[in-house]
């Protein structure tokens, strides 16, 4: 278990810097709660951590539920706190054409995994 | 890359205490999350097992793939894809339901229930794949917006349920008539009553396939509430999206069908293809229709450990849109050389196909087995990504499983 958890940590290695809300799960951070309350109404918060996006595109994915899924119009306080939480926190990965399989699908996160 | 690898199990009980180690890794049945402080709390999902939870609000979940072993995919191991809220099982009484078949083009509109629809029409069974038209949207860079789903937004159950086209012309398809769709009664995330959560529909020419199906069964029993209890449609081979879930109307339409997700950006591709990122007009987008050659490793799991000089089993599924796979192919040296696989017919037209190989290892070490299917239009599949989109739709990449060998 201990080099299970190792591994974790020398995968992720911002995992345990990162403080998030249990209940959401959002990274607690400036304008955590903005997001808490404005982006959770319809939808889980779980969208919201599960996606990547750049500034513009957080901008892009806001105006569209504005217009189409009745989520309310923000003051431009609030809509730039939001972005600057989003862009912030769950900015776009490293550019690349397809990534390695994922850690947790490899031989050594499986250890004790035999053919039949 | 924190948390993008993250994976989020439900156990048997459909719980995981965010908190606990030693929960989430008995959970993940010895898979191990890569970020464990964004395991968080599933909500129970009834009828599923092993599903990996992307959303709980609504619910959308995916199947691992050595989960998707079966021929016939079984309830508990089928994905999940909600738009809006599904009805409550308590407010639906099968013994009133009604399906009315409407619109512009229909020329004797009229309302089915669900008895009438049994004896009207002749019943038939068939296995058809659906497969959500984001199923590996986590693949994109720049990232698509929308659920991140990774290999398993497919499967491939057993619909019992009438012809779509036997109804179609019992109510009469006017000579002007475009599309086909669908409504269901699934509610808006908003709450708003007067937004539904989705609409989407076939041209004529699918809708009338002897394959395209209004079904109440799935496996021989009754649709599942999160299936679409207690009538759905089927199209196969298209994005899972065309087939409707608690369906109450289906409309032949005049034109191309407008309703929610049809328009915009929603299950739609740039009509030329574009840069990765680039920023593409509504009006350049075109509607997905039938899906790309696509094939899936089921056995073994990755993350296998076996003894040099044994060959190793392998085998999966693969599937085509509209098409029919020919040809199958591992590579287990990163697509250097190619080794062919044996392929089973499909037991109707739109099942996927089971495939198996035996492969060799020439030492020990670390390997990959990436799978490759091709169509019969000699369509294959890439081993990097296919064309970026907005919404990231379409990723037909090879699937990859990794693979060690002990000296």
């Amino acid at each position: 278990m201990t080099r299970l958890l190792l591994l974790v940590l020398l995968v992720s290695p911002t995992v345990a810097e990162d403080a998030r809300d249990e209940q959401t799960g959002l990274i607690i951070d400036d304008g955590w709660e903005l997001v808490r309350v404005h982006c959770g109404g319809c939808h889980s918060h779980k969208i919201v951590t599960n996606q990547r996006a750049d500034r513009k595109t957080w901008l892009d994915i806001i105006r569209w539920m504005q217009a189409t899924q009745n989520l309310w119009q923000f003051d431009q306080g609030t809509e730039a706190g939001i972005l600057d939480y989003l862009a912030k926190n769950y900015p776009p990965s490293p550019n690349r054409r397809r990534a390695p399989i994922p850690p947790s699908l490899l031989p050594s996160a499986n250890e004790g995994t035999t053919s039949q | 890359m924190k948390n993008r690898d993250s994976l989020r199990y439900l156990s048997r009980r459909g719980f995981l205490k965010n908190s606990s180690f030693a929960a989430v890794t008995a959970a993940a049945g010895g898979l191990m999350p890569a970020a464990l402080a964004n395991a968080q709390t599933a909500s129970q999902v009834s009828g599923k097992k092993g599903l990996i939870l992307l959303n709980d609000r609504p619910i959308n979940a995916e199947t691992p793939a050595h989960l998707l072993d079966d021929s016939v995919t079984p309830a508990e191991r089928l994905f999940v894809r909600n738009n809006g809220i599904p009805p409550s099982l308590e407010g639906i009484d099968s013994g009133q339901w009604k399906l009315e078949i409407a619109g512009e083009s229909c020329v004797r509109p009229q309302s089915f229930t669900l008895a009438e629809l049994k004896s009207n029409f002749d019943h038939h069974t068939l296995q058809l794949q659906i497969e959500c038209g984001g199923n590996g949207r986590s693949e994109f860079y720049p990232p698509a917006t929308g659920n991140q789903w990774t290999t398993g937004a497919v499967g491939c159950p057993e619909w019992t349920g009438v012809r779509l086209g036997d109804v179609l012309e019992h109510c009469g398809i006017a000579d002007n008539a475009v599309y086909v769709a669908y409504e269901g009664t699934d509610r808006h995330l908003s709450g708003d009553p007067s937004k539904m959560p989705i609409s989407r529909g076939v041209p004529v020419d699918k809708a009338l396939e002897k394959e395209s199906l209004i079904v109440w069964a799935m496996n021989g029993e009754p649709l599942p509430l999160l299936h679409g209890y207690p009538l759905r449609m089927v199209c196969s081979g298209w994005p899972a999206s065309v087939s409707g879930k608690w369906i109450n109307r289906i409309l032949i339409r005049d034109r191309v069908h407008d309703g929610p997700k049809m328009t915009g950006k929603s299950y739609r591709v740039p009509c030329k293809p574009v840069a990765p990122g680039a920023a593409v007009a509504d009006e350049d987008m075109c509607i997905i229709e039938s899906m790309p050659v696509k094939s899936l490793i089921t056995y073994p799991k990755s993350g296998i450990s076996q003894p040099r000089g044994e060959p190793m089993a392998i085998r999966g599924h693969a599937w085509a849109g509209d098409l029919r796979v020919r040809r199958m192919y591992v590579s287990t040296n990163y697509g250097a050389t190619w080794q062919r696989a044996s392929l089973e017919r499909p037991v109707n037209r739109l099942a996927w196909q089971r495939w198996s190989v035996v492969v060799d290892f020439p030492a020990p070490g670390y390997y990959e087995i990436w799978a490759r299917a091709e169509d019969e239009n000699e369509n294959s599949q890439p081993v990097v990504l296919p064309g970026w989109n907005p919404r990231g739709y379409l990723n037909n990449a090879c699937h990859r499983i990794a693979v060690e060998v002990r000296a």
